[in-house]
């Protein structure tokens, strides 16, 4: 089974193209999103009377997802429920600053692509799990560095990027992707731009030859697999 | 008369040696053309394969793309099918971790591709990190095609599931 055959199934009679979440258009309230309907959403808040759970969330109360067990957080297989604690995990409410239309205006001024990415990076990439809380709360400081100051109270100093688990990664990530694609096609030659390091360990430039390890979920893949959206492995637009 | 004979067998000789020529012409020109023929059929076979592979390069750009779409945008009975393809990842057994269900590879495979970042974070260099984002934004282009793989396993029929 590879992703060529995945792809015309994907967008076949059921339509099974990605989602995406557009919190710019929540910007003011993000608390108050259609995303969080507990019905025709993935859930609300966490039951703020429950005990906490895992990054300072408590279990969903109800709605689609206040049944649904998660395995990980952290490193450590421990299975609970899928927890939110929105604008909880730094006792402060939840702004959309990070996402306003001055903000996002930002992010697609940027001139290259790794002044881009950080620029997506501390900005609405990190604002949402950070106010989401729970399991989908990023243990890191806005511009990437740990830092004390955020201790885990569950599972002490244990940094651990399973974000994934919370089913609103996806559609937070698939609108980073379409604002990456939006820049990508705001100047001629951008499809193909990609620089920056390579990774954070060995500061080696990046290459379009990097390989991404999909550690037998699916095929690894390079970098330059993944960067247009219109040819390749990937067939989709916005 | 002999004479006469003989030149008319001579005759009838150059003349049968004459069809005989002709007809290795023409068996040879059938041969010729048949060769041909086949020859033309094969090379067709042959461009044709090629076609139907360059059809599958990867590098060709695709005709009618998909469309993503806001969640706002979408109806309920649309919204509900995405929650149960959600939720249908947990009723499968998970490919990596070997305990948990097929929605707990995601987390782990995230946490294993960010691993690098996870290694800086510890030995706490300060340099800014431009890697650990790129990383990322390739990532949720792959872990989102892999969801997409996924839930289309889900979406149609366990039998596949096992292929």
């Amino acid at each position: 089974m590879t992703y060529a055959h995945v792809i015309p199934r994907a967008s076949g009679k059921t339509d099974l193209t990605s989602r995406y979440w557009d919190w710019a258009l929540d910007w003011e309230d993000p608390i108050k999103s259609a995303i969080w309907d507990p019905e025709t959403g993935f859930g609300g808040d966490g039951d703020p009377d429950g005990p906490l759970t895992v990054g300072w969330g408590s279990c969903i109360a109800n709605g689609s997802f206040a049944d649904y067990k998660v395995l990980f957080y952290n490193f450590i297989p421990r299975l609970h429920c899928l927890s939110r604690g929105l604008g909880r995990c730094f006792e402060r409410p939840w702004t959309g600053d990070a996402f306003k239309p001055s903000a996002i205006q930002h992010v697609l001024d940027q001139g290259t692509f790794a002044d881009f990415s950080s620029a997506i990076e501390s900005g609405p990439h990190d604002a949402v799990p950070n106010n989401v809380c729970g399991d989908f709360y990023y243990l890191e400081a806005p511009n990437g560095a740990w830092n004390d100051s955020y201790p885990d109270r569950q599972f002490n100093q244990h940094i651990d990027i399973t974000c994934t688990i919370d089913p609103v990664f996806f559609l937070h990530h698939t609108n980073l992707d379409r604002l990456w694609l939006k820049w990508q096609e705001k100047k001629a030659g951008r499809t193909w731009e990609y620089n920056g390091r390579a990774n954070s360990v060995n500061l080696e430039p990046a290459k379009l030859d990097d390989v991404l390890t999909m550690k037998g979920l699916g095929p690894d893949m390079t970098i330059r697999q993944v960067m247009d959206t219109k040819s390749g492995i990937f067939c989709y637009t916005y | 008369m002999n004479d006469d004979a003989n030149s008319s067998e001579a005759e009838v000789d150059n003349r049968h040696q004459a069809d005989r020529q002709a007809d290795l012409k023409f068996l040879t020109r059938r041969r010729i053309s048949a060769l041909f023929v086949t020859t033309v059929i094969i090379l067709a076979i042959i461009v044709l394969a090629f076609l139907s592979t360059a059809s599958k390069d990867p590098r060709q750009a695709c005709v009618s793309p998909a469309v993503r779409r806001e969640w706002r945008q979408l109806n309920n009975t649309e919204k509900k099918t995405y929650i149960d393809a959600v939720k249908c990842l947990q009723t499968f057994p998970s490919q990596l971790t070997g305990i948990g269900r097929r929605s707990d590879d995601f987390p782990w495979l995230h946490r294993h591709i960010a691993k690098s970042s996870e290694s800086y974070f510890r030995t706490r260099l300060t340099v800014s990190d431009s890697t650990q984002s790129t990383i990322r934004q390739c990532s949720y282009h792959i872990i989102d095609i892999s969801s997409t793989y996924t839930r289309s396993l889900c979406a149609s029929s366990a039998t596949t599931l096992a292929s």
